[in-house]
């Protein structure tokens, strides 16, 4: 048998896309993106210290922490999805099922995962030095020990992947989000000026690490195949500019793992039957919940760090969208697949109004959980804002696939094709139109309760008279 | 090589699709598997790959038990499930030839009757490749590599008649040489020495 080395070499040589016009393009691109990025990143990180930290509240250590939680939980969850460790689609039907050393042949996917775990835990560490205010000497140490943490938890994925435990990460997804929440709300009271011993981290991710690399040997073919499907589809979502790809796929995978053993109808007919089904889809999605109450939790971490203002504003509007997008899953089905809304049998008005209930419902529930925990004086503006953001959502369910007719615009940062652009604030464009007045309180400024209450009926309503159109 | 099945249960999300199977598929054995659509063919077929653990009782081909994490069932067993994965930019030649580094060359007399055409189109990259083609190329990857117990889930899939008649008698050439197939097919043409009727 050849060694797992000899074989990689082998397909290294034969593969023709490590030719020098590759080699060339890559390096090429490396030296025009990676200045072009850290320039712009640089400057963003300057306006945003000018403009907003220099009126934020004091820095917030369990703010950062509430936040790390569910970066962690982020993580999990894609891991959990994704990997971490995944190959080519080729690599994973023609040498994972062959006897060659699967440790050596996931070895270099592995080492990936780590590094991003570095580099991810390394960012965060540079940020939250930023944030804290912490000197020199600190906040290298800090940044270094959130990057030890970094890999340790990468490690620790792997070790997750490695492992049958599918529904005890579900599980830990879901005590992060608590965590992060109770955190959000007790905001326990945390040194921000403490001397990090970046040396335990160090070692910990040593371990970790090495633990990781010798359970790669023990990791199952369909942990990594799932994955390494779903990660091409993801990345052909990006090659092809059809972001909703990937949510497309990761719907249908989710389903296929269903068993529901009843049915939940009952003797519901008609529109009740419509709202009954977008009921049993939210109740056989419970990560949908999951992302519910994380992005509930994010615009309060937020305030905690930034204080009210514009940023505030605009993470509690993109939270929200994103956060109740779960229940709109079947009117995206309604408006991709025309044909089976076509077997309900209803008026189109009639199945646009059903399809609403569930949404209006969700989304209320999230500005009332979100706008209380950045604030309980907000709770009134968060019942009335429900609505507004829940036809923000359905018009964003309704967008369908990136139009690429679209011309493509000039810009000092260079082409931007338009297509993906009106993909992407699709949706967010009226939810900020119809919270408007929220979003003008959530930025400190400050208008009558009314104002909400009436984009959210108006707008509503008019968008489903619209919808409802053929 | 022998396959022994013993009380095994298959399905998914807890519920089983076929229980108490027992079943002994000895050297020189085509095990066909035939069934309507769901009727849990592709879930054992995974299972006797060792790729998915049963719900209960044991798998083990020539003693050793099947899991995909053990090197020597991996290298007992070759496997051909829904669809192939390519790599872009390797020829249909050296695709074969990739299966025969990482898996080691067949011993003397393993060699299967056909190469299922691929000489062909050798030298074209996959994606120049009709669907039947690909078929073929992933067929003669398959039967390329040393194995004991060859896996196939519907290898008759997009072949033509040609093509089903080489696979039927490759099958028979591959188990004639001591070894043993587990085959689930719509093929009415495909007998094998044992059938069994799933569903």
């Amino acid at each position: 048998m050849s060694a797992t080395g000899d074989v990689r070499r082998w397909l290294r040589r034969k593969r023709r896309h490590n030719t020098a016009e590759r080699l060339y393009t890559t390096l090429l691109a490396l030296v025009i993106g990676v200045p072009t990025l850290v320039s712009a990143a640089g400057g963003a990180l300057r306006r945003l210290d000018a403009r907003h930290l220099a009126h934020a509240m004091p820095p917030a250590p369990s703010a950062l922490l509430a936040l790390g939680l569910l970066w962690y939980a982020l993580c999990l969850a894609a891991a959990l999805r994704l990997g971490p460790v995944t190959s080519s689609a080729a690599t994973v039907t023609w040498l994972a099922t062959s006897p060659l050393d699967r440790r050596r042949l996931l070895l270099p996917a592995a080492g990936w995962v780590l590094g991003a775990g570095a580099l991810a835990g390394g960012l965060y560490g540079t940020v939250g030095a930023f944030g804290l205010a912490l000197p020199a000497a600190p906040a290298v140490a800090f940044a270094a020990a959130c990057a030890a943490l970094g890999v340790t938890l990468a490690a620790l994925l792997i070790c997750v992947q490695t492992g049958a435990y599918a529904r005890w990460g579900e599980f830990v997804i879901v005590l992060l989000v608590a965590a992060s929440a109770v955190v959000t709300v007790l905001r326990p009271a945390l040194p921000s000026d403490v001397d990090v011993p970046w040396l335990p981290f160090a070692v910990a991710a040593a371990i970790c690490g090495a633990l990781a690399v010798w359970r790669l040997g023990r990791l199952r073919w369909l942990a990594f195949a799932g994955g390494t499907r779903l990660a091409a589809t993801i990345a052909a979502g990006v090659v092809t500019l059809d972001p909703g790809l990937a949510a497309r796929v990761f719907e249908e995978q989710r389903g296929a793992a269903l068993h529901p053993r009843r049915t939940g109808f009952g003797t519901a007919l008609g529109w009740r039957a419509v709202v009954r089904q977008d009921l049993l889809s939210a109740v056989r999605a419970p990560e949908r919940w999951t992302v519910f109450a994380a992005t509930a939790v994010v615009p309060a971490t937020a305030a905690q760090i930034l204080g009210t203002g514009v940023v505030l504003a605009v993470v509690w509007l993109l939270c929200g969208v994103a956060g109740i997008a779960g229940a709109g899953a079947n009117i995206r089905r309604d408006h991709d697949q025309a044909a089976l809304p076509r077997l309900l049998g209803l008026r189109t008005g009639v199945l646009t109004a059903a399809r609403a209930v569930v949404p209006v419902l969700v989304g209320t529930l999230w500005t009332v959980l979100s706008l209380a925990l950045v604030d309980t004086r907000y709770l009134v503006w968060g019942v009335l804002a429900g609505p507004a953001l829940a036809t923000g959502m359905m018009r964003a369910a309704r967008r369908g696939r990136v139009r690429h007719e679209f011309p493509p615009i000039v810009t000092p940062a260079g082409l931007i094709p338009t297509g993906i652009l009106h993909w992407a604030i699709r949706g967010v464009d009226l939810a900020a139109l119809l919270l408007a007045p929220t979003l003008v309180v959530l930025s400190g400024g400050s208008l009558p309760l009314l104002a909400q209450a009436a984009g959210s009926v108006v707008g509503l309503a008019l968008f489903l008279r619209r919808a409802a159109r053929p | 090589m022998v396959l022994k099945v013993e009380g095994v249960a298959v399905g998914y999300g807890g519920v089983p699709l076929l229980k108490g199977l027992d079943l002994t598929v000895p050297a020189g054995a085509v095990a066909v598997f035939r069934g309507p659509n769901g009727s849990g063919k592709s879930t054992l077929l995974r299972s006797l790959a060792g790729l998915v653990a049963p719900m209960a009782g044991t798998i083990s081909a020539d003693g050793v038990r099947a899991d995909d994490r053990d090197p020597r069932y991996r290298r007992t067993v070759a496997l051909l499930l829904d669809g192939g994965a390519w790599y872009p930019d390797l020829t249909a030649a050296e695709h074969v030839e990739l299966v025969e580094r990482a898996n080691g060359p067949l011993p003397d007399g393993w060699r299967a009757a056909g190469t299922f055409g691929v000489e062909e189109f050798a030298g074209e990259t996959p994606g120049r490749l009709s669907s039947g083609q690909l078929q073929r190329l992933a067929l003669a990857m398959v039967f390329a590599r040393p194995s004991a117990l060859l896996v196939l889930d519907e290898p008759e899939r997009h072949l033509d008649a040609e093509g089903r008649a080489t696979l039927r008698a490759t099958l028979l050439s591959y188990v004639d040489a001591g070894r043993a197939a587990v085959v689930a097919t719509h093929d009415a043409d495909l007998a094998g020495t044992q059938e069994h009727l799933l569903g």
